[in-house]
């Protein structure tokens, strides 16, 4: 490639850039200002003005010497204005493409694409804030689309070319058009933000911004308003928390609808392509052949309903906020969840018969869950006046424990190259883990397990920041070692299981 | 049922994980210090402070001498072709099964105390966890890394 070819991305990228900085360092800004204004002396007024002119220069800087070209095999970028440093991002080694439009990207008609490889933590291995759509459409077009001749792949790793030549095998499918499209409905979205969990979140961002009132308004108003609230009955206080959380609920209902309004997953050969958002768009791209784990979470909001949420773990792609994982199907019957996930990844068994726990788990489930809520309780009892009202919850936490104990469950599918495991904190979660993506299997017991032929087991797979643990806990111990048997790769432990099945 | 892995790690382990839990337990002297001043100073009472100082004797002992020999007791690993088979834990045994085909790569670690007592540690790292083999010979521990490594090398070959 010619050095000519060499681009900058779109100079709005210096706005966004100052912006994004500015954002972050408002409220250290705005803490110095303050201070700044009753401390006199020192000028701290020029405090801002000098920050706002150094990352305008900052950014001028980091858009001038950012610069990237990109071929068929491999994206490269140079930047740095002191060090100078060189990037090279080679096709096969691309997790995921990730494509967002923000709200100072639609200003521009412009878009913000992340893309990640394998390994390195959790910062994307590139991000360029501002590209035109076209410019970001071709990038996207020639570090992901099909590969032509991809026989030299001696960098990928095992895992990878194990399943390319499974994929070739099955069916080569050409990529023209998505194959499957899935989209979330209107009144699924509205259902889906009406159950979110997130009212809890908002309320305490609420209850603390109440509490943080006093601050700002003048002694008498306070003074007379605390009159008032010991003047008025607890019944009031409670109306006010009523209020407070149906308005936390309204916020939580309106962030969702933002959030996942518009959801689209496609599937175009090996891509999955998931966008969603009304405000900021996201479009995430990922392989299939990279998904390590498939995980159904029914929140027990949303479980009358009988609404589901697919979840895939895959090595890049995931985000914060869903602990590195992909949502990829944030709402689907239960009756069409089968049927919907395969569509996008197959082969992953979702609905299968599971083996629950024994009997004798019952008794440690009860006591881990209600356990600790009953030795708090006792201290609140002893120190805290009316601290006794606690122990309501002990029965609460017992059910609890039931409940989690009836969750609990595994199996293995029929082809026996699967393992679904199922548990419960809250939510329920089933994971379903093909063999070959299982990293290690562990099974783990403790000394008053041993004597109940109990034991916790687990298998970790990869995922976006490190690896992902998925635990059962209390299976009955022969069912932790036959799973564990049947992830050992020696030779003469898979005929052991097998003869010990047949007998 | 699998009987348990074959190999024990060295005995010279004990040594260094007494002198560990006895510089623990140090640290964990902080607890009836601390009250000691809050005894003196506030007033507080003083059988709690002797339930503290008894409290963190056991624990000492406990520390230094007790959990240490169930720890070496406990650790076996076993190396095949096909897996590395690790058992650990005190209060939870633990029992991980690492496929060759899956280990990304293999390190010797060695730390000052280790080195004065010529051990090393034996790390295997995947894509998505690490674990570590403690307290082995120089020699044992080398074999071991070249030993792993080489596996893992035919195992990706085979897939």
């Amino acid at each position: 490639m010619p050095m000519n070819n060499e681009k900058r991305m779109h100079p709005a990228a210096i706005l966004i850039l100052f912006f994004t900085r500015l954002r972050e360092f408002i409220v250290p800004l705005i803490l110095i200002f303050v201070v700044g204004g009753t401390g006199g002396g020192f000028s701290f007024r020029w405090l801002l003005p000098a920050f706002i002119v150094f990352f305008l220069i900052t950014s001028i800087f980091n858009w001038l010497f950012y610069k990237y070209t990109f071929n068929e095999t491999e994206l490269h970028i140079k930047h740095g204005v002191f060090v100078k440093k060189n990037r090279y991002i080679r096709r096969k080694r691309v997790q995921s493409f990730d494509v967002t439009a923000g709200i100072l990207q639609r200003l521009f008609g412009l878009v913000k694409v992340k893309i990640e490889t394998a390994g390195g933590g959790g910062e994307p291995e590139v991000e360029m804030v501002a590209l035109e759509k076209v410019e970001a459409q071709n990038i996207k077009q020639q570090l992901l689309s099909e590969p032509g001749t991809d026989e030299e792949g001696v960098n990928s790793t095992n895992e990878e070319r194990e399943i390319t030549a499974d994929e070739q095998v099955t069916g080569r499918s050409a990529p023209v058009g998505p194959e499957v499209r899935w989209h979330l409905p209107k009144s699924h979205l509205l259902l889906m933000a009406v159950t979110s969990g997130g009212v809890g979140l908002v309320f305490s961002a609420l209850a603390a911004l109440f509490s943080q009132f006093d601050q700002f308004i003048p002694t008498h108003v306070y003074e007379n308003t605390i009159g008032f609230f010991l003047a008025s009955s607890i019944l009031f206080i409670l109306l006010l928390i009523v209020v407070i959380a149906f308005l936390a609920w309204l916020i939580a209902i309106g962030l969702t609808l933002i959030k996942y309004g518009r959801f689209k997953v496609e599937k175009k050969g090996d891509d999955l392509i998931v966008s969603r958002g009304l405000l900021e768009r996201r479009q995430l791209t990922l392989k299939t052949y990279r998904i390590t784990a498939v995980r159904v979470v029914i929140s027990p909001l949303r479980q009358p309903f009988r609404f589901a949420s697919v979840y895939v773990e895959s090595a890049g792609g995931g985000s914060q906020e869903e602990q590195g994982s992909t949502l990829l199907l944030p709402m689907v019957p239960f009756r069409s969840l089968e049927k919907t996930v395969q569509h996008f990844v197959t082969d992953f068994p979702i609905e299968r018969p599971l083996t629950s726990l024994p009997r004798r788990a019952l008794l440690r489930y009860l006591l881990r869950s209600a356990g600790p809520v009953f030795a708090v309780a006792l201290g609140a009892s002893l120190f805290v006046p009316y601290g006794a009202w606690s122990f309501i919850l002990v029965p609460v936490a017992l059910a609890l424990g039931w409940w989690r104990y009836n969750s609990g469950g595994w199996t293995l599918d029929e082809s026996e190259s699967y393992v679904l495991l199922q548990s419960r904190l809250f939510q329920l979660a089933r994971v379903s883990v093909p063999r070959h993506k299982i990293q290690d299997a562990t099974y783990a017991r403790t000394v008053t397990q041993k004597y109940r032929d109990l034991a916790h087991f687990s298998v970790a797979v990869l995922s976006t920041a490190a690896g992902k643990t998925f635990q059962v806990k209390d299976l009955s111990e022969d069912d932790a070692r036959s799973i564990h048997s049947w992830y050992s790769y020696r030779p003469t432990s898979f005929n052991q299981k097998r003869e010990d099945e047949e007998e | 049922m699998r009987s348990e892995p074959s190999e024990k790690i060295s005995k010279k382990a004990l040594p260094v994980w007494r002198l560990k839990g006895a510089i623990e337990s140090l640290f964990f002297a902080i607890v009836p210090i601390g009250y000691y001043f809050l005894y003196e100073g506030v007033g507080w009472p003083e059988w709690l402070l002797w339930v503290l100082i008894v409290g963190w004797v056991f624990l000492s002992f406990v520390q230094t001498f007790i959990i240490p020999s169930v720890r070496w007791r406990r650790w076996r690993y076993e190396v095949l072709a096909e897996e590395i088979d690790i058992q650990y834990g005190v209060f939870i045994v633990r029992r991980v099964l690492i496929p060759m085909a899956r280990v990304q790569h293999v390190d010797t670690e060695q730390g000052p105390i280790y080195r004065r007592y010529r051990l090393a540690a034996v790390s295997i790292s995947t894509a998505a966890t690490i674990h570590q083999i403690p307290a082995l010979t120089d020699e044992v521990a080398d074999d071991l890394r070249d030993q792993i490594a080489g596996y893992a090398q035919t195992a990706d070959a085979d897939e």
